[in-house]
C-alpha cells in the first residue's frame, strides 16, 4: 500500500540489538526498498545470528539473493501457494481484491499451483496482537522516564519528586497513540485481568502458530492482500483507533507467529493508490518469500513495461 | 517517621500464648565474574558507575543475555537445598517505577522458578536438627543503590537529591523463599537465626559467593504472624526487609513477636506490611503497605528465551556438589576427636575454618581448639574482633603449638611468644628467639639452679634425700623462677630427684 517492497523476516531472523523496542516478541526489523532484490541485498547484511540478541537464531540465513535472482527468471514451476480464504472477501476493497486476482493468475502462469487454505484462527490474530503488543509496549517504553537520559520535564509547581518528573516527562514525551497502548497494556497486564487478556492472547497466539503449521504441510506459501484497503489519509484515522488497527488485519498473522512475510506492490487501486500482494513463507524460509516475490514483480514490470513508482504522479510542489 | 514508642509483651508471654510462624526470603548475591544479563564487571567498592554497560543502564536497543555461570551456581544452590531442578524455566519482569532501576522492571523469576520443592536441615545450638521447608530458589538481577543526600540520616523524605549508583544494577542474586516454617515456638529467633547463617555457610561452601554479610552479599527478609494455637489459621504477618546479620534476624523476630503479641492483647489488627530494621534501637518501623494495591504486572520477559538446564548437566553438578557445612562438620569432628560440646562450641564460635587451617599447617587438634577457643578467643572478644581479624595467622599457631609439642617452650612461654606475635614481632619462631624465651634444655644451668634451691633450703633438701617426695615442688619452683620460666620442669624434677639419691 506504500508502493515499495517490504520484508519481515522470520522472527530472530535478524538481531533487533539496538533497535529501540516496542513490542520486544513482535519487533523484527527488515528491509524497505524499491525492488525485492534490493530487499534481498539488504537482508542478507543485516540477518544472521547475533549473541547479544537471545532470540536470535543461531543458524545462517537461507541464500536469499540466490532466491529472489533464480524467481525474476519467472519459473514456479513446481511451486504450490495457497490462497487464505480469511484474508479476503468482507472488507476488502474491489480495486485490491481485483488486483489480487490478476496476480494469481500471473503466478498460476509462471506455473505455480495456486490452492485454497483456510486458517480458521487468524479472525481472532489482530485482537490477540493488540494486547500482546500494548502490554509489552507499557513494559518497554517504562524505561522513558527522564531519570537517565532524554527528555526530563519538570512538574510546573509543586515539589520535584522523582514520580512526578517520571509523571511530568510521560505526560508530555509521549503522544496520544503511545499514551493509549501503554493504558491498554498496563490493564491488560494488572493482576485480575492478565489470564483474561494477556494470557488468552498467547493462547491465541499458539492456535495462529498451528495453523501456519497445518498451511505449510500443505503448500509451500501462504498469499493475500498485505491490507484490505489502500493508504489512508495522515491522521484521518487517529479519531477511530479501531478502524486504523484493522489495516493490518492480513499481516498481523505472520507477526504473531514468528513466520516471515514479504509485501510487494501489484498495481492501483481504483482510488489510484497502489496495493500489495503478501506472500508468507514458514520460519527459516525466508527464500521462499524471495521467489515467489521476484518473480511476481518481474511479471508484473514486463506488464507495466517499468516499475510501479515509474506510473506515480508528479507530487505537488508547496512554495 | 514516627517516634512514638510501641507496647511490647515480654517476649515469653507473648510466645507461651500465641504461636509464632516464619518465613524468610534470603537473597544472596553470587560471586559471579560479570552480571545476570550482560558483561559488566562485578567488584566491591568501584567507583560508582564505573561497572556497567548499556544493559545495565538499561539504554533503548540494549538486549539481556543470560549469564551461564549465574545459572550454573542457581542450580548448585538449588541441589544444596535439595530442591527439583526445572527442566525449563524462564525469566519474568517486575514492573515498578523507581530510579534505582533504570529500565522499571526488574527481570526476575515468576511462576518458574529454576529450582524448587525442596528442605534445609539446620542445626541449632544445643544440636537439635531443625528441617526447613523450601518452596523455591530463582535467579534474578540486583537494583542499583539510592543515596539521598540533604535528609536526615541519609532518608529520603526531605533529602535534596538523590543519587543513583549502577555498579550494582544487574549483578545476579539468587533469592530462597521458605514455606511458611511452623512449629518454631519459642525457639523462633533462634531457628530463623540459624536458618540463615545456613545458609551463608553453604553459599561459601559451593563457592557460589564470598556472602559477606557485612557487604550486603546476603540479605534477609523476615516474615512473622502469630496465631492463638498451632491449629489456628495462619495470622496476619509483616515483612522486614533487609535484615543484615544474624543477630539482627535474631533480634527482629524477637521483637515482631512482642510487638505483634501487644496488638493482639490489645484486639487490634496486625497490618500486613513491609517493615524497616533499626540495627541501632533494636525496633521495626512501618515501611508501606503491603496490599493487593501494589501490582508488578509480571510477564514472561520476551527478551530472553528460556533456560532449560540439560540433565547431564544438572546431574554433573550433582555429582561435583562439595561438602556442606553439616557433612563437613562431622568429618572434621571425628578427625579431630572433639567431643559433641565441643565441636558445636567450636561451630558456635564460627572457629572451624580457622581451627582446620591451623591443624593443615601441622598443629594438633588439641593444641588448635586449645589456643583459638582459648587465649586467643578472649582476645579476639576484648578487642571486639573477629578471630580471622586477630593478627596472628593459622600457620603461626600451628608453629606456636609444634614449640610447645618438641618441648622448647612450655605452655606460659608460649603465652608469651604469642604476645610477641600479637605485637607483631614476627613468627614464634623469631619471637622465642629474640626474646629469648626457649627453655632451657642443657643441664648444667639447670643443675647450677637445682644446687643452689637445695643449699637456700636445707630442711626441704633433707626431707627429700630421706625420700620424701612431698616438698619437691617447692624446688622446681624455685628453680623455675631462677630460670624466669625457661626450665622444662619435667627435667628438673627427674633431675632434682637424680641429684638427691644416692
Amino acid at each position: 500500500m506504500t508502493g515499495t517492497v517490504g520484508v519481515k523476516p522470520t522472527y530472530g531472523g535478524v538481531s533487533r540489538y539496538g533497535l529501540i523496542a516496542l513490542a520486544s516478541s513482535l519487533d523484527q526489523a527488515g528491509p524497505v526498498t524499491r525492488t525485492v532484490l534490493d530487499s534481498a541485498l539488504l537482508h542478507e547484511l543485516m540477518g544472521g545470528h547475533d549473541a547479544r540478541d537471545s532470540t536470535s537464531i543461531p543458524e545462517d540465513l537461507p541464500p536469499l539473493v540466490d532466491a529472489a535472482r533464480r524467481g525474476a527468471t519467472g519459473d514456479l514451476t513446481g511451486m504450490k501457494i495457497g490462497v487464505v480464504t480469511e484474508l479476503d472477501g468482507e472488507g476488502y476493497q474491489d480495486g485490491v481484491r481485483a488486483r489480487f486476482a490478476e496476480s494469481l493468475d500471473i503466478l498460476r502462469g509462471l506455473g505455480a499451483e495456486i490452492v485454497e487454505v483456510s486458517c480458521p484462527h487468524f479472525e481472532y490474530a489482530l485482537g490477540a496482537y493488540y494486547l500482546i503488543l500494548p502490554s509489552e509496549a507499557s513494559s518497554n517504553l517504562a524505561k522513558f522516564d527522564g531519570m537517565r537520559f532524554g527528555l526530563r520535564v519538570e512538574p510546573e509547581e509543586g515539589p520535584v519528586t522523582a514520580e512526578r518528573v517520571m509523571s511530568a516527562t510521560r505526560g508530555q514525551g509521549f503522544g496520544d497513540e503511545v499514551k493509549r497502548r501503554i493504558i491498554l497494556g498496563t490493564y491488560a497486564l494488572s493482576a485480575g485481568y492478565y489470564d483474561a487478556y494477556y494470557g488468552s492472547a498467547q493462547k491465541v497466539r499458539t492456535l495462529v502458530q498451528r495453523d501456519f503449521d497445518a498451511a505449510f504441510e500443505q503448500v509451500d506459501v501462504l498469499v493475500s492482500p498485505t491490507a484490505p484497503t489502500t493508504a489512508f489519509k495522515l491522521g484521518e484515522k487517529l479519531d477511530d483507533p479501531l478502524a486504523m488497527y484493522l489495516n493490518d488485519v492480513a499481516t498481523i498473522p505472520a507477526n504473531l507467529a514468528g513466520v516471515p512475510g514479504l509485501s510487494v506492490p501489484n498495481g492501483v487501486s481504483d482510488d489510484g493508490l497502489p496495493v500489495g500482494f503478501q506472500v508468507l513463507a514458514p520460519a527459516k524460509a525466508d527464500d521462499r518469500l524471495y521467489r515467489v516475490g521476484a518473480a511476481l514483480e518481474a511479471a508484473l514490470e514486463k506488464s507495466w513495461g517499468g516499475p510501479l513508482l515509474a506510473q506515480a504522479p508528479e507530487l505537488e510542489v508547496r512554495s | 517517621m514516627s517516634t512514638r514508642t510501641v507496647d511490647l509483651v515480654d517476649y515469653d508471654d507473648a510466645v507461651r500464648r500465641y504461636d509464632p510462624v516464619l518465613g524468610i526470603e534470603v537473597h544472596v548475591e553470587l560471586g559471579t565474574v560479570t552480571k545476570m544479563f550482560c558483561g559488566a564487571e562485578v567488584e566491591f567498592g568501584g567507583e560508582p558507575n564505573t561497572q556497567v554497560t548499556p544493559v545495565s543502564l538499561g539504554l533503548p536497543g540494549a538486549l539481556p543475555v543470560v549469564n551461564r555461570t549465574a545459572v550454573e551456581s542457581a542450580i548448585k544452590i538449588g541441589l544444596a537445598l535439595n530442591c527439583s531442578i526445572a527442566e525449563s524455566c524462564r525469566f519474568a519482569r517486575k514492573n515498578y517505577f523507581y530510579p534505582d532501576n533504570p529500565k522499571n522492571f526488574q527481570t526476575s523469576q515468576y511462576d518458574e522458578p529454576i529450582a524448587f520443592d525442596g528442605y534445609l536441615d539446620v542445626e541449632l545450638e544445643d544440636g537439635t536438627v531443625f528441617r526447613v521447608e523450601i518452596e523455591r530458589a530463582h535467579m534474578e538481577e540486583d537494583a542499583g543503590k539510592n543515596t539521598h543526600v540533604g535528609g536526615a540520616g541519609g532518608r529520603i523524605s526531605g533529602a535534596e537529591y538523590s543519587l543513583v549508583d549502577y555498579n550494582r544494577a544487574g549483578i545476579p542474586l539468587v533469592e530462597i523463599v521458605t514455606r511458611p516454617i511452623e512449629g518454631v515456638g519459642e525457639r523462633a529467633p533462634e531457628i530463623a537465626r540459624a536458618y540463615v547463617k545456613t545458609l551463608r555457610d553453604i553459599f561459601r561452601a559451593l563457592d557460589v559467593s564470598e556472602a559477606r554479610m557485612e557487604r550486603g552479599n546476603v540479605r534477609a527478609d523476615v516474615n512473622l504472624s502469630l496465631r492463638a494455637t498451632p491449629e489456628s489459621p495462619l495470622g496476619t504477618r509483616t515483612e522486614t526487609k533487609n535484615v543484615n546479620s544474624f543477630r539482627s534476624v535474631e533480634r527482629a523476630v524477637r521483637y515482631e513477636v512482642s510487638r505483634q503479641a501487644a496488638l493482639l492483647d490489645a484486639g487490634d489488627a496486625v497490618v500486613q506490611e513491609t517493615r524497616h530494621w533499626h540495627e541501632d534501637r533494636g525496633v521495626t518501623s512501618s515501611g508501606r503497605v503491603k496490599s493487593d494495591a501494589e501490582d508488578y504486572r509480571y510477564f514472561p520477559e520476551p527478551d530472553l528465551v528460556p533456560v532449560a538446564p540439560a540433565r547431564s548437566w544438572v546431574e554433573s553438578l550433582r555429582a561435583a556438589q562439595p561438602e556442606l557445612p553439616v557433612e563437613r562438620r562431622r568429618r572434621l569432628q571425628g578427625e579431630w576427636g572433639y567431643a559433641d560440646a565441643e565441636m558445636r562450641d567450636v561451630v558456635n564460635a564460627d572457629a572451624i575454618d580457622i581451627i582446620e587451617a591451623t591443624v593443615a599447617a601441622g598443629s594438633s587438634p588439641a593444641g588448635a581448639r586449645k589456643w583459638w577457643m582459648g587465649e586467643l578467643a578472649r582476645r579476639a572478644k576484648s578487642a571486639e574482633v573477629e578471630l580471622a581479624e586477630l593478627p596472628v595467622t593459622p600457620g603461626q599457631v600451628a608453629q606456636l603449638q609444634g614449640l610447645v609439642d618438641s618441648g622448647r617452650i612450655n605452655d606460659k612461654l608460649a603465652r608469651q611468644a604469642l604476645e610477641g606475635v600479637l605485637a607483631g614481632e614476627g613468627d614464634p619462631e623469631q619471637v622465642v628467639v629474640a626474646r629469648g624465651l626457649e627453655v632451657v634444655s642443657d643441664d648444667g644451668p639447670l643443675l647450677e639452679a637445682i644446687d643452689a634451691a637445695l643449699a637456700a633450703q636445707p630442711d626441704i633438701a633433707e626431707k627429700i634425700r630421706s625420700g620424701n617426695l612431698g616438698p619437691v615442688g617447692a624446688i622446681i619452683g624455685a628453680v623455675m623462677k631462677a630460670t624466669r620460666g625457661q626450665a622444662d620442669a619435667g627435667r628438673v624434677r627427674e633431675l632434682v630427684i637424680e641429684r638427691t639419691s644416692a
